[in-house]
């Protein structure tokens, strides 16, 4: 490589990175948006009957933390005007003033729940000094058949020398594996549960605080969403109230699910509203109205694009005008795949022009690395070699009939268009797999490919053949998982210049003089050559 | 390993294209070398023999006349104006009434040989994929020479012309594998030739060294093939027909009519390096200083063979 070369190099690979420094660091943008796996649009609508006084009305909110983290809040209180209070049980949504007619208030609240492992701390159990701690070891009043009962369960599963950690464990796993959920009916005493080893979420998670509690652990109720499917209530995204718990231990809240059996670990699912609140009644503090909490998962791609968008305008830079975040969403999705086909062609050049490889057309595997992406990597494989075996079976036919060149190309690619449509029917019917795009499947490079493959066969036999099969799909192969690679792709969207840096590489590979490492295979004659 | 092959001035592909092929073959002096019908004009112009083409077939309607363009001739040979590799050559050596017999004893009737024709003609076998011209060309007649190491085809000599010098040569044998084709890639040998006397010294099968020829048995060191001088006179004339720094002339060698220039070829193998066990490199570096501009052909060879015999 001259100089000149090099400098053009240089200079495509700075102006690369100097821009993504420049709207990195200086126009402080995210480096690509943030991917959030778990967003759900969580609306709590309240309905009102009508009533001449004027009144406030409460109700659980979520709260931000290391698991939650809220995107958006949106409510609609019909003329009734909302205050949010931060209570220690939780954030609290007041709508207050009159309302004279049979309404529904919203409050709506985009959010991201993440999973999370709690370590342990060691178990020291609070001298019970503050009001609040006292209040997590102190036992409800209990009916004596209840106390009975749990004095039963005690007896049955704890030892009198055991130690509080053993204790809690054991609390545990007896609610979690022997009282079975039964959430068809109440279960208002804990004697009924005991008796019956069956419970709904509020009766495993009441029997629970009271026994933690009476072995000295304070522990608290936690009601919220559990958002799995079992858990939901209709097609509209309704879910029912569930509870589970929260111990504390070294002054940490570690949360318990006797429900699901997660000791110190809450899965994405769950979405706590409030905090050491017993009964339902109190949930929502008006009479008169009703409580309903709807929850659907979100698209996250769109709606992190959205946020992305937000933090563009908010520069006002001239450069984030020409952001393909701006373009319809609609196109964007096509972007993203077109701006991986020139890591495609870097794996080609490599695999080509650096080790060597033959391969079938210039851009066939890249375009068969498109098509494995859209279909997956096994079935978008077998679905091209069944398309390209049958086509090949057919070329065999077609050549005894000794056609012109042209009308019988034509025919191969007739017979190929029409397997897609055959299979396209057939999924439907079949639902092998779930939407079927044939818009990227090759058509006619695979018409091509199934014609040279053929001739290929004939003039200079299988074995150079297969090199190419095989080279073919080697590099399809790999630049389908460097397409799956999801991060790179955010990147490359975001920051369109990294193509530049493809071209420094391509500049490279194209002035390389040297050897390829086939031709160390090729020319092994001369390796064993005295020098 | 790299160091070792570079040591040895062995050839890459890439150095070949970048070294090479696109300093000193410019893009507007292709087509006359890679469409034989241009070749064999410019060739005759020049005083070039070649091979009689009999007839080009350029348009689907002329296949209509084919029988009779055929009748004339007992031997022939078909082939794509602008193939590449040797893809695409169907060569009858027998013809009586409506049976064609091909070069490996396979009968044929016209129509399979109106459907090659026509395939050559929509570009199958053209070196771009464009639609192309059919050749009916005279049949080279294996010199008595080569006669024992030519296995159901036709031998050439493919010399690399760099800068109008010749540098490097090689034979091209056919075999039972390459089904009576010279092309090393499919299957045909190639025989190293000392440039100063035109005498072979080794052979290559693929990549492997080899001493006989594998279907005839017969030593390929030590052939000296007829005319050598002639021979490398018509190559360095392929620098004046083409223009081309860096080309592949293939010489044929037949028994009446003596060299003839069969084709030139801008993107020469790779392989003579191996038939003669020799980087090529390291002969093309030795031309690196000279010029060819106003040297004539004759000149060019004796000045060629002088640098060559200075550097064994």
């Amino acid at each position: 490589m001259k100089k000149i070369h090099w400098l053009i190099v240089f200079i495509l690979i700075f102006i690369a990175v100097s821009l993504i420094a420049y709207k990195t660091f200086i126009l402080g943008v995210s480096f690509i948006p943030r991917e959030e796996k778990n967003l759900w649009n969580v609306e709590l609508a309240v309905r009102v009957q009508p009533s001449t006084k004027s009144r406030k009305i409460g109700f659980p909110i979520p709260r931000q933390s290391d698991r939650i983290s809220i995107k958006n809040t949106q409510y609609d209180g019909k003329g009734m005007s909302l205050t949010i209070e931060k209570t220690p049980d939780g954030v609290r949504g007041q709508w207050s003033g009159k309302m004279s007619e049979k309404r529904t208030l919203y409050y709506r609240v985009s959010l991201a729940i993440k999973e999370k492992h709690y370590t342990l701390p060691a178990l020291e159990l609070p001298e019970p000094k503050g009001a609040r701690t006292k209040e997590f070891l102190t036992v409800e009043d209990l009916e004596p058949e209840d106390i009975k009962a749990i004095k039963k369960i005690e007896g049955e599963i704890l030892s009198p020398s055991i130690s509080p950690q053993r204790a809690i464990k054991e609390i545990f796993y007896f609610i979690y594996e022997e009282i079975l959920i039964n959430s068809r009916r109440q279960w208002k005493n804990l004697s009924d549960i005991a008796e019956h080893l069956e419970a709904d979420s509020l009766g495993k998670a009441r029997l629970f605080t009271v026994m933690a509690r009476r072995q000295g652990i304070p522990c608290r109720t936690v009601g919220g969403l559990i958002l799995r499917p079992e858990k939901k209530l209709d097609e509209k995204g309704r879910y029912e109230l569930s509870y589970w718990n929260e111990i504390n231990i070294g002054g940490k809240w570690i949360p318990v699910c006797t429900s699901y059996g997660n000791f110190a670990y809450l899965s994405d699912e769950y979405l706590p509203l409030f905090w050491n609140i017993n009964n339902t009644e109190t949930i929502l503090n008006d009479e008169n109205a009703s409580l309903r909490i709807t929850a659907n998962r979100v698209d996250s791609a769109e709606f992190t694009i959205q946020e992305y968008r937000k933090e563009l305008r908010r520069t006002k830079s001239w450069l984030m005008e020409y952001s393909l975040y701006l373009l319809p969403i609609h196109v964007q999705s096509v972007f993203r795949v077109l701006i991986l086909i020139p890591f495609g062609a870097v794996v080609l050049v490599i695999f080509r022009n650096i080790i060597g490889v033959k391969t079938f057309g210039i851009f066939l595997p890249v375009l068969l690395a498109l098509f494995f992406q859209e279909t997956g990597f096994l079935f978008g494989f077998f679905f091209f070699s069944a398309i390209v075996g049958t086509g090949f079976l057919l070329r065999f036919l077609l050549k005894k009939m000794q056609l012109l060149a042209i009308p019988h190309l034509s025919i191969i690619l007739t017979a190929v268009v029409m397997m897609l449509c055959i299979f396209a029917v057939f999924n439907r019917e079949l639902r092998i797999f779930r939407e079927f795009t044939p818009a990227l499947f090759p058509i006619v490079i695979t018409t091509i490919f199934i014609e040279r493959f053929g001739l290929m066969l004939e003039e200079e036999g299988l074995q150079n053949t297969l090199a190419s099969l095989i080279g073919s799909i080697i590099i399809a192969t790999i630049t389908y998982g460097i397409f799956s690679i999801r991060t790179l792709q955010s990147v490359v969207f975001t920051h369109p210049e990294t193509l530049f840096i493809l071209i420094a590489i391509f500049i490279m590979v194209g002035k390389y003089t040297g050897y390829r490492v086939s031709e160390l295979v090729r020319f092994r004659a001369f390796l064993k050559k005295e020098a | 390993m790299f160091t070792k092959l570079s040591q040895l001035g062995v050839l890459g592909m890439n150095a070949r294209i970048g070294s090479y092929m696109l300093p000193h073959n410019k893009r507007a002096d292709y087509p006359s070398v890679d469409d034989k019908v241009i070749t064999a004009e410019r060739a005759e112009a020049l005083g070039i023999p070649v091979p009689e083409n009999y007839a080009i077939l350029e348009t689907f309607g002329s296949l209509k006349k084919l029988p009779d363009i055929l009748a004339k001739y007992s031997a022939f040979v078909i082939k794509p104006a602008r193939g590449a590799m040797g893809n695409g050559i169907m060569v009858i050596t027998e013809h009586s009434g409506s049976v064609f017999t091909r070069a490996d004893g396979r009968k044929e009737n016209i129509e399979a040989i109106r459907y090659h024709i026509s395939y050559i003609l929509s570009g199958f076998y053209s070196i771009n994929g464009y639609s192309d011209k059919a050749i009916v060309q005279y049949k080279i007649q294996t010199h008595r020479a080569l006669e024992p190491v030519a296995f159901g085809g036709v031998p050439d000599v493919r010399v690399i012309v760099h800068k109008g010098f010749p540098v490097m040569a090689m034979m091209r044998l056919p075999t039972k594998k390459s089904a009576g084709r010279a092309n090393l890639h499919q299957g045909g040998i190639g025989v190293g030739i000392d440039m100063l006397t035109g005498t072979a010294t080794q052979g290559v099968d693929g990549t492997r060294s080899i001493r006989m020829h594998p279907d005839t048995g017969k030593n390929l060191g030590g052939i000296r093939i007829p005319e050598w001088q002639k021979i490398l006179h018509l190559s360095v004339m392929g620098y004046e027909l083409s223009g081309l720094g860096y080309l592949g002339a293939d010489i044929v060698l037949d028994d009446e009519k003596g060299p003839l220039m069969l084709e030139l070829n801008a993107r020469p193998g790779l392989a003579i390096q191996l038939a003669n066990m020799i980087g090529l490199r390291k002969r093309l570096s030795l031309f690196e200083k000279e010029d060819p501009a106003g040297i004539s052909p004759e000149q060019r060879v004796q000045k060629a063979l002088e640098i060559i015999s200075t550097h064994q």
